[in-house]
């Protein structure tokens, strides 16, 4: 954990500090993006003890402070704040080498979301549906996969599309890191499995963007992940991602947006003794989820959408998620403010839980945060 | 035998290096694409990121912008906080020997605004209003710019720059003759327009732009403000909307209902009309739809 913070301090000192070593000419960009919601929940359950609960939520605030360090490096932290009392945490602190390398190389150190398919690189202020997949949240943790490692991209053209091939090295713990579980147990586990070292792991991706025509854009990726993700109980994994991605954009008024994952998993996990005289086995549990999404831009400022949602449970062999939902929004000005509505159906095996919600959420972001990519 | 394979190899050679020495120049918008052209001509193979019909303030960061900027030697930015885009794609595309031309270098911007500048104003752009090439005359110092890093870039064709940048002044010249003329037909008309993108062109041709359907730039219209503006027309007699090409006709189209008013489609942009297919021709398009309007 020391060396984490050693790095991220070492980041922020990078991005946003009057350096030691020179003067600088300019402030960074500094951004603040806020997500408030209005829940309505049913929290129905197999035996009828819905708990039925309206409630505000702040579900996350993210601050974003970015800049160049040099014409060929530029560095950017994102704090996530959740809830309005915490964990405060460093979502993404990592410098990046732009250019001058050779074969069209980047290489981005720190920690960051990993390119493990298209959707886990995005902040979930990107995200019309809200909610980060089911598949994402057992198979890469609630928060979705953040890693402490490296990047080596390059971007390659295939006659006039784009192919980008990246590969990542970083740490198994990651797998692990996230889950806002700051139990004692949890944090013994984490300080065992430095002390043992934490595993490094192997992650990478190909994506392939075609202009298919002025208005028309698809994008399709596959990606993977291989290694040892605990290096106390030499717990092993292999995950891999197909995804696509088609936009129809015929104008500024109207947009039809379209994406799919799949993601399957194989892993080792440890099960429990059935009684006090047993002992721990490790047994393989291989899932596979899916999600889809469906947005349609109208009148430029409103857009409609639904999304499909369902995953096999990546440490309990045999249990299912499944959630669909609706959504719709209002920017009254792009970029800057969302107001939408989602209503959303979730229903598991896992906790014999069904649960209807309805959410408003207000998402507002203040500053020059840079444009989404597609 | 011999003559032909030493043919080959002198041809295989050579033909590359014809290849190599032909500038790549990759453009924000199509107009600085337009001059770019017209000064490089054979010497240099022109892309616009923008589209003329394309809202130049909003465009996507695609991947294969990123490519086309990725095989580039220059890339001419629009500035003034228009192009904000072209930071990501230029990062994007790994390129580090590309050459970043701000075009608006020199340009004596208008609408430069004082005090503090927030979202509460709309998407006010901080440095001044970027629609500078709307003026022939920053059309001449665009030229000069781009020219210029041209020649910084092929210091070898620097005789044909100075050439192709003679032939874009000299032209420029020939038709201004023919814009004052038109511009003569159309001076004091007042007309709305939907975003605050020609103060450089009425500066220039003596029109005057009395309102925007737009109550801040960037804002899309409200019904307040186009009650506003109905009755701003009626009291002025104003007759005329124009309406750049990538903004919607509904409001226009209520608004001219209400008033008797003529929507104008007014392209800002190279390749914007049928007809604008070069920097000179774009004025004439503009021209000739105002003064059309007029006549109605």
């Amino acid at each position: 954990m020391d060396i984490r913070i050693r790095f991220i301090t070492m980041a922020i000192v990078l991005a946003t500090s009057v350096s030691a070593f020179a003067q600088t000419m300019s402030n960074p960009d500094i951004s603040v993006i806020a997500d408030t919601r209005a829940v309505y929940r049913t929290d129905e359950t197999a035996k009828g003890l819905g708990v039925r609960s309206t409630r505000f939520e702040f579900a996350e605030s993210e601050l974003n402070i970015g800049a160049y360090l040099n014409p060929y490096m530029r560095a950017d932290v994102a704090f996530g704040l959740h809830g309005v009392e915490g964990p405060f945490e460093i979502e993404e602190a990592s410098v990046k080498i732009l250019r001058g390398l050779p074969f069209s190389l980047q290489i981005e150190a720190g920690q960051y979301f990993l390119d493990f398919g298209r959707i886990n690189q995005q902040h979930s202020h990107q995200w019309a549906w809200i909610e980060r997949p089911l598949m994402h949240r057992t198979m890469l943790g609630e928060e979705g996969l953040r890693t402490l490692g490296a990047n080596l991209s390059t971007l390659q053209a295939i006659g006039d599309n784009a192919l980008t091939i990246s590969v990542n090295a970083f740490n198994g713990d990651a797998f692990a890191a996230h889950d806002h579980d700051h139990s004692e147990e949890t944090q013994t586990e984490d300080v065992t499995n430095e002390i043992a070292g934490a595993p490094i792991m192997y992650a990478g991706s190909i994506s392939l963007f075609r202009e298919m025509s002025d208005a028309t854009n698809m994008d399709i990726g596959g990606s993977w992940i291989a290694g040892e993700y605990d290096a106390v109980e030499n717990l092993n994994l292999l995950m891999g991602t197909a995804n696509v991605k088609v936009k129809w954009r015929p104008d500024k008024y109207r947009a039809v947006d379209w994406v799919i994952e799949t993601a399957f998993s194989d892993r080792d996990v440890v099960l429990e003794p059935e009684d006090s005289t047993g002992s721990e086995t490790i047994d393989k549990v291989q899932a596979t989820g899916v999600f889809s999404a469906l947005q349609v831009r109208f009148r430029r400022l409103w857009d409609v959408g639904g999304f499909v949602d369902y995953t096999q449970d990546a440490s309990i062999d045999g249990m299912e998620t499944s959630a669909f939902g609706f959504f719709a929004g209002f920017m009254p000005a792009e970029e800057t403010a969302r107001i939408s509505i989602v209503v959303r159906r979730e229903t598991s095996d896992l906790v014999d839980f069904d649960d209807t919600s309805a959410t408003i959420q207000f998402l507002w972001a203040l500053g020059p945060h840079r444009p989404h990519q597609f | 035998m011999k003559n032909i394979i030493a043919f080959a190899v002198v041809m295989l050679i050579a033909a590359p290096h014809g290849a190599v020495a032909k500038l790549r120049v990759v453009s924000s918008s199509t107009n600085l694409a337009s001059i770019a052209e017209i000064i490089g001509g054979d010497d240099v193979d022109v892309t616009s990121i923008a589209k003329g019909t394309a809202d130049p303030h909003n465009v996507e960061v695609l991947p294969s912008y990123m490519i086309k900027v990725k095989r580039a030697d220059i890339y001419l930015e629009v500035g003034l906080g228009l192009d904000l885009w072209a930071k990501q794609i230029i990062d994007g595309s790994r390129n580090s020997r590309l050459v970043i031309v701000n075009c608006s270098a020199g340009i004596p911007a208008l609408k430069v605004p004082t005090g503090k500048v927030d979202a509460s104003m709309g998407d006010v752009h901080p440095e001044g209003n970027p629609h500078y090439w709307l003026d022939p005359d920053n059309g001449v110092i665009i030229a000069r710019g781009i020219a210029a890093a041209f020649i910084a870039a092929d210091p070898k064709s620097e005789g044909k720059y100075n050439d192709g940048l003679q032939r874009f002044l000299t032209s420029l010249e020939s038709h201004r003759a023919r814009w004052n003329e038109k511009a003569a037909k159309i001076a004091g008309m007042k007309f709305i327009s939907f975003h605050d993108t020609w103060p450089y062109f009425e500066d220039e041709f003596g029109v005057d732009i009395v309102a925007f359907v737009e109550p801040k730039p960037g804002i899309e219209p409200t019904p307040s403000h186009t009650a506003h503006l109905i009755e701003l027309l009626n009291s002025m007699d104003v007759k005329v909307i124009g309406v750049e090409p990538y903004y919607s006709h509904r409001t226009p189209e209520t608004i001219a209902r209400a008033t008797g008013a003529t929507v104008v489609d007014l392209p800002p942009s190279v390749g914007g009309a049928q007809g604008a297919d070069d920097y000179f021709s774009l004025f004439d398009v503009l021209l000739d739809r105002l003064s059309e309007a007029k006549g109605q």
